[in-house]
C-alpha cells in the first residue's frame, strides 16, 4: 500500500532548496565581483626592447618603468598592460591601461591605474587621462578624477575634472585634487561637497 | 481508517505549518527591519559645502574654508555658515561626530510643527564659534549669541534673544540660552 510522504520531508525539502538557492546566488554574486588579484597586470616587452628603450636612470624591464633616485630608491614604477613606447627625441614615455605606484622612502604609498599615460622626462611630469583612479596603499582611501599629474619634482599627485575622495562612509567631490603624501595631505578645491556615501 | 491516519498527522501538519509561518514571519521581520533602516539612514544626513578642503591623513581632521556651509536634512533643513569649519568622524568612518564652525556663524531652521500645528523660523548667530554634534542633533553657538524667533505664518509675534551661548536641539525643535536677555514683540490688537 502506497503511503504519503510525510509533510516533514517537504518542509526540509523546501528549506534544502532555500538554501542551495541563497548559496547560488551568493556564490554566482561574489565569483562576479572582481578582486584586487585579478587586475594585476601581465610584464610585457623583451629584454631587446628594455635596452632600446633605455635612458638615463631609467630602466624597462618586461612593461615595467622605474625610477629610482641618486640612493638608488624607488621614487615611482609604472606597468603597463597595453602598448608602452619612448620617444627619444622628446624624451617622451607613453603607455596605455597602466598601474602606476608613487614611492615614498622605497615605499609605495599610492596606486594609480589609468588607460592613458604620458611621462614628460624634459618637463618632470607625468599625466594619466580617460578616466583615473587611485588608491592609498593601505586601504585607508581612493579617489577618481578625470585627468592627473605627477610632478616629479614634488612628488604630488594633482588631479583635475570632477574628482572624488572616498574614505569610510564619506566622500568629498571637487573641482581639483592634490594628493600629496609626503606631508600625508589632501587637498581638494573648487565647489567642495561633502556627503555620506550612497550606499549600493 | 482514513480518518485514524488524517488524525494521526494532524499534530504533524500543524507543527510544519507553525514552521513555514515562523520562518516566513522571521523573513518579513528582516525585511522590514532593512526597510527601516534603510528609511532612517534616509531620514537624517549632513552634507558640508567650500571653497577648500584639506584632509590630514594621520589625524582625520577634515578642514574647510571658504563660504563654507552646513546643512542637516531631518525630514526638513537646517543651514550653518561659517568662514572655517572642522569636521570629525567616528572611528568607523560612519558619522560625523562633531563639526566645529569657526568664526561668525550664521544659523537657521524651520522647526517641526509643534503639537499645535506651530512652526517656528530660528536665525541665530554667534561671533565665535559654532559646534554641531549629529549624534544628539544639536547645535551650540557660543560667544555673543543672538537668536531671532518668528511663527511662519503667524500674527508677526517675535522674540529676539541674546546670551552667552544658544543651543539648538534639532531633534526637539527646542532652545537653551546661557545668560539669556530676551525682548519680545507682540502686535497689539485694534
Amino acid at each position: 500500500m502506497k503511503t504519503a510522504g510525510s509533510p516533514w520531508g517537504i518542509y526540509i525539502g523546501i528549506i534544502l532548496l532555500v538554501a542551495a538557492v541563497s548559496a547560488g546566488v551568493y556564490y554566482y554574486t561574489s565569483a562576479r565581483a572582481p578582486s584586487p588579484e585579478e587586475i594585476a597586470l601581465p610584464p610585457l616587452g623583451t629584454g631587446d626592447q628594455s635596452q632600446k628603450a633605455a635612458k638615463q636612470g631609467v630602466r624597462i624591464e618586461g612593461g615595467e618603468v622605474v625610477e629610482k633616485d641618486e640612493q638608488g630608491q624607488v621614487l615611482w614604477r609604472v606597468r603597463a598592460a597595453g602598448e608602452i613606447t619612448y620617444d627619444d627625441k622628446a624624451e617622451v614615455l607613453r603607455g596605455s591601461d597602466i598601474e602606476f605606484e608613487v614611492n615614498l622612502q622605497g615605499q609605495p604609498t599610492v596606486r594609480v591605474q589609468a588607460p592613458r599615460f604620458i611621462a614628460d622626462y624634459a618637463g618632470r611630469r607625468i599625466e594619466f587621462g580617460d578616466g583615473v583612479g587611485g588608491a592609498m596603499v593601505d586601504g585607508s582611501a581612493d579617489f577618481q578624477v578625470e585627468k592627473l599629474e605627477y610632478q616629479m619634482n614634488t612628488q604630488k599627485l594633482v588631479g583635475t575634472g570632477g574628482a572624488k575622495f572616498n574614505r569610510g562612509h564619506y566622500s568629498a567631490t571637487a573641482d581639483r585634487i592634490v594628493v600629496d603624501m609626503e606631508n600625508r595631505e589632501i587637498r581638494m578645491h573648487g565647489n567642495v561637497l561633502l556627503a555620506r556615501r550612497q550606499e549600493s | 481508517m482514513k480518518n485514524t491516519k488524517a488524525l494521526k498527522d494532524r499534530p504533524a501538519k500543524v507543527a510544519g505549518l507553525i514552521v513555514s509561518l515562523a520562518m516566513a514571519a522571521c523573513v518579513l521581520a528582516h525585511c522590514v527591519g532593512l526597510a527601516a533602516a534603510q528609511q532612517a539612514k534616509a531620514t537624517r544626513s549632513a552634507q558640508v559645502r567650500a571653497d577648500d578642503l584639506v584632509i590630514d591623513l594621520d589625524t582625520d581632521a577634515w578642514e574647510f574654508t571658504g563660504n563654507c556651509k552646513l546643512t542637516v536634512s531631518f525630514g526638513h533643513e537646517a543651514q550653518m555658515t561659517a568662514p572655517r569649519m572642522t569636521v570629525q568622524f567616528n572611528e568607523k568612518m560612519d558619522q560625523i561626530v562633531k563639526l566645529i564652525a569657526y568664526g561668525v556663524v550664521n544659523f537657521h531652521v524651520v522647526t517641526k510643527p509643534n503639537a499645535d500645528g506651530v512652526r517656528r523660523d530660528i536665525s541665530a548667530s554667534a561671533q565665535k564659534q559654532a559646534v554641531y554634534s549629529e549624534p544628539t542633533q544639536t547645535v551650540e553657538l557660543i560667544g555673543g549669541a543672538t537668536a531671532d524667533i518668528s511663527t511662519v505664518g503667524g500674527d508677526g509675534e517675535a522674540a529676539h534673544i541674546t546670551g552667552d551661548k544658544i543651543t539648538a536641539n534639532l531633534k526637539t525643535s527646542k532652545i537653551f540660552v546661557d545668560n539669556p536677555n530676551m525682548k519680545i514683540e507682540t502686535p497689539l490688537e485694534d
